[in-house]
């Protein structure tokens, strides 16, 4: 009961233009569904911290998250990325549990999280936001998922 | 006699003529294009090119290419080459024309695409089928030739 008023009020705050947060969690690119690989989206947690990854489905882009902190006011969402994590290493081959780039797949890799020395500051438009997703472009929705937030 | 050297003729000739038809740029889902292409393979009578969705900017490799050679129902990809943005300097930023991964985008304006030679090279092999002249499978996923295709 106290989670759905928290929940009813920071979507009060955000739909009124106030200063908010995004309830906790992993919201995800086009499904509120887990498969066997989570698609791309992103996660909100405590104090403003945002990370978004890339889909698991993609093996290839080095670059597998990046995060930060974010704030929202009207309807724009801000973001600060401190940070990217990025695969490292790892033998370039075919493997068919990356379905996107044609299997091109880095296995074997390790993630490494790099602290950018110079913080990146970028917006976007919140399009409409509900307890169960957040549209943040005119092609995909977020939608709030089962699993819990890890920042 | 005649048969036989008809059918030698084809035998010899088959592979090098797939190879042939083959020539040009295949991509995923649909022969058309808007403001850029989906992923894609650039063959010519040896060489192939991967290029990844140019709808994905936040990928800093872009293409992986090489050699291949079709064995019966098989691709043979042999990967001498990758180009890939300098990591070190690259500059991210939210592009809204790449609408992959929420237009987060690596500024390819201001990154150095750099080719980095493979040594030793990376052999790997798919299944593949041609089911029509238009069409090739590539591990079960269709790509379809674009005869209209100027490069990029």
């Amino acid at each position: 009961m106290k989670k759905r008023i928290s929940m009813i009020f920071i979507l009060l705050l955000v739909s009124m233009g106030g200063y908010s947060q995004i309830p906790k969690g992993f919201w995800q690119q086009n499904s509120s569904q887990i498969g066997k690989k989570r698609m791309a989206g992103y996660t909100f947690g405590d104090n403003h911290r945002f990370e978004y990854t890339i889909s698991e489905y993609d093996g290839l882009n080095p670059i597998v998250a990046l995060g930060g902190t974010y704030r929202i006011n009207r309807n724009k969402i801000y973001y600060k990325v401190n940070y990217i994590k990025k695969r490292i290493g790892g033998k370039l081959c075919r493997n068919g549990q990356y379905t996107l780039n044609d299997s091109w797949a880095f296995v074997g890799n390790q993630i490494t999280v790099i602290k950018l020395k110079h913080a990146i500051n970028e917006s976007g438009k919140i399009y409409s936001m509900t307890r169960k997703y957040i549209d943040l472009s005119s092609d995909y929705k977020y939608y709030k998922t089962r699993l819990n937030s890890s920042l | 006699m005649k048969t036989i050297f008809f059918i030698l003729a084809i035998l010899i000739s088959g592979p090098f003529s797939l190879n042939q038809k083959l020539s040009g740029m295949w991509q995923e889902k649909t022969i058309s294009a808007g403001d850029g292409y989906l992923g894609r393979y650039v063959f010519s009578d040896s060489t192939f090119e991967y290029h990844v969705n140019s709808y994905d900017e936040l990928n800093s490799i872009r293409t992986i290419g090489g050699y291949y050679s079709i064995q019966k129902n098989k691709i043979i990809f042999r990967i001498h080459y990758i180009d890939k943005f300098d990591e070190n300097n690259m500059k991210i930023w939210k592009s809204f024309t790449a609408t992959l991964n929420d237009t987060w985008s690596i500024d390819f304006d201001s990154s150095k695409l750099i080719k980095t030679k493979l040594n030793p090279i990376i052999e790997e092999s798919a299944v593949f089928l041609m089911p029509s002249k238009d069409c090739i499978e590539i591990d079960g996923k269709k790509y379809y030739h674009c005869t209209n295709y100027q490069g990029e």
